[in-house]
């Protein structure tokens, strides 16, 4: 457990230095703060618009640090000689896997932390200075659900790009894959939506099969409730199907992936 | 070789803001067009499905900016704006922008942009099913664009029941079955609101309305009678005096009748329509 918090303290420390981290980080939030002129095209709803683009941002500034920096620390190839010296200590490499992916997991929670207390901070600020009928409703706690639903969906592709780099060598062919996954995860629910409103013809073999698929490529906007910070349902109710579940599968699914990526970590040879 | 360090580098600036200005002043020259949004179920996926709203907002202000020009209302244009109006309310059912924003440019284009823009209304509703203002721009599409008075009189009926602060909307409705002919359905509602009201001016205008609408259930009815008997239609009304009716009622100033190939309609007096 010791060896998986040091490699955990050394990942982090390790992304704190990168300015390439500090650079997304400040363009995040330039982009938080700045993007709320663009409010002044909208007439009406402006809380939900406001909260639509801070997540958006949060959500961006994720995946870019998950593409481009996480593959970046986890792909190893001729370039990235730091698994072998890691792996030339004695640890083992299950510990490698959580040990990087919980490193790169807290550098992640503290950067999307600092996104989203500042655009918190912003949203309160501005309420005030709306009247009622253009931002009736924000609540904190319904902020801070959707935040942790954001933070499970990066977990989510975090976990599935450490399981792409088990297998496959190379920073950028990770980088790809892992885009690939990210496009089906999107792809897939749209497909199967329109097949249920019968848009094109079907059987019920290929609706078995995308049902199959999407097993592997979960839909990830189950995990969307940026509606709920500006909506009046009450907190207990919502804590109930539309978090406790997806909440709960798509965290059994990280942990799955995860396995996995260790088994394949055991037994492939990185040589 | 020290002027060449200067003069150089000073013309090619020179160059580029002069290039820069005769670009900018071509530009202000341009017809502004509206570029089409990608498909819809494109645009999901590439939005990752987490920026699909984002993604809305971005065709949202790109149309604001186009509608907000002076654009050339061209079939093309049109179209390409009914695109984006059908792709961000798929994206984002419930930014409101869009249902305000589609009733201030689609309808006043014909009846094919109307439809589409009834479409979208339509869809606001079930998203927003207390909000006043979309039955109510769906029924005045409905009546002042494609002269379907009965099809509007539903749609501000509908919209009456939201709110007690919305019930005149009830006394248009009915204003609008009349005009439409469906004269029973008009005198219902108007009956029951009357029936709700508290004493003042304005119960007293609906006891009066209420009598010439039951003066046209009457005329109405003396033509189902005249059809039944005769099996065809009425010429005119007058047709109706002696034998269904003792005379031709006398309505109040407000209104009038106006009948057509059997159907009876009450017509408020010198109310104009878009022609």
């Amino acid at each position: 457990m010791n060896r998986i918090f040091a490699l955990s303290r050394i990942t982090f420390l390790n992304g704190l230095r990168r300015n390439a981290v500090w650079g997304l980080c400040l363009f995040a939030l330039l982009f938080e703060v700045c993007g709320i002129f663009f409010m002044d095209f909208f007439g009406r709803g402006l809380g939900r618009i406001i909260c639509d683009f801070q997540f958006s941002i949060m959500w961006t500034a994720g995946m870019l640090f998950i593409l481009f920096y996480a593959v970046q620390a986890i792909a190893w190839d001729d370039d990235h000689k730091a698994i072998d010296s890691i792996l030339a200590r004695p640890i083992s490499r299950v510990e490698y896997v959580l040990g990087t992916v919980l490193g790169l997991t807290i550098l992640l929670l503290c950067f999307e932390g600092l996104l989203g207390g500042i655009a918190l901070i912003q949203i309160m600020w501005v309420k005030p200075m709306f009247t009622e009928s253009y931002f009736p409703i924000f609540s904190t706690s319904h902020f801070l659900i959707a935040w942790l639903g954001l933070q499970l969906i990066l977990l989510a592709l975090l976990s599935v790009t450490m399981l792409i780099s088990s297998a496959i060598r190379g920073a950028f062919p990770v980088m790809l894959m892992t885009l690939a996954y990210a496009l089906i995860c999107s792809g897939l629910p749209v497909v199967r939506e329109s097949l249920k409103q019968k848009e094109v013809p079907t059987t019920q073999s290929l609706e078995s099969m995308l049902q199959g698929l999407s097993l592997f490529f979960p839909d990830f906007s189950m995990l969307d409730l940026k509606d709920a910070v500006v909506s009046q349902e009450n907190i207990s109710e919502m804590i109930g199907m539309s978090v406790c579940l997806p909440f709960g599968l798509i965290g059994v699914y990280v942990v799955i992936v995860l396995a996995l990526s260790c088994f394949i970590y055991q037994h492939r040879d990185i040589v | 070789m020290t002027w060449r360090f200067v003069f150089v580098p000073l013309f090619l600036v020179m160059g580029y803001v002069q290039l820069f200005l005769v670009q900018e002043k071509q530009s202000m020259v341009q017809e502004v067009n509206l570029t089409p949004a990608l498909p819809t179920q494109v645009l999901k996926v590439l939005a990752h499905t987490y920026m699909e709203q984002m993604v809305a907002e971005i065709l949202f202000i790109k149309v604001a900016v186009f509608t907000g020009s002076g654009y050339q209302r061209d079939e093309k244009n049109l179209d390409v704006l009914a695109n984006h109006f059908l792709a961000m309310t798929a994206l984002h059912p419930k930014l409101e922008d869009i249902y305000y924003r589609t009733e201030s440019a689609l309808p006043d284009n014909g009846k094919n942009y109307v439809q589409i823009a009834n479409q979208i209304l339509e869809s606001g509703r079930k998203t927003y099913p207390t909000q006043v203002a979309l039955p109510y721009f769906e029924g005045f599409n409905y009546y002042y664009y494609l002269d379907e008075p009965v099809k509007a009189a539903e749609l501000l009926r509908l919209a009456s029941t939201y709110d007690e602060k919305y019930q005149w909307l009830g006394h248009l409705a009915s204003t609008l079955d009349a005009r439409g002919g469906n004269i029973r359905v008009g005198l219902t509602w108007l009956k029951g609101m009357y029936a709700s009201m508290q004493e003042g001016d304005e119960k007293e205008r609906y006891a009066k309305d209420i009598k010439d609408y039951e003066k046209a259930l009457q005329v109405q009815l003396a033509l189902e009678r005249f059809k039944h008997k005769t099996s065809r239609h009425a010429k005119s009304l007058s047709e109706l005096v002696p034998s269904e009716l003792i005379g031709i009622p006398e309505l109040s100033a407000k209104f009038e009748f106006a009948y057509d190939a059997g159907k009876l309609f009450l017509r408020v007096k010198n109310s104009r329509k878009k022609s």
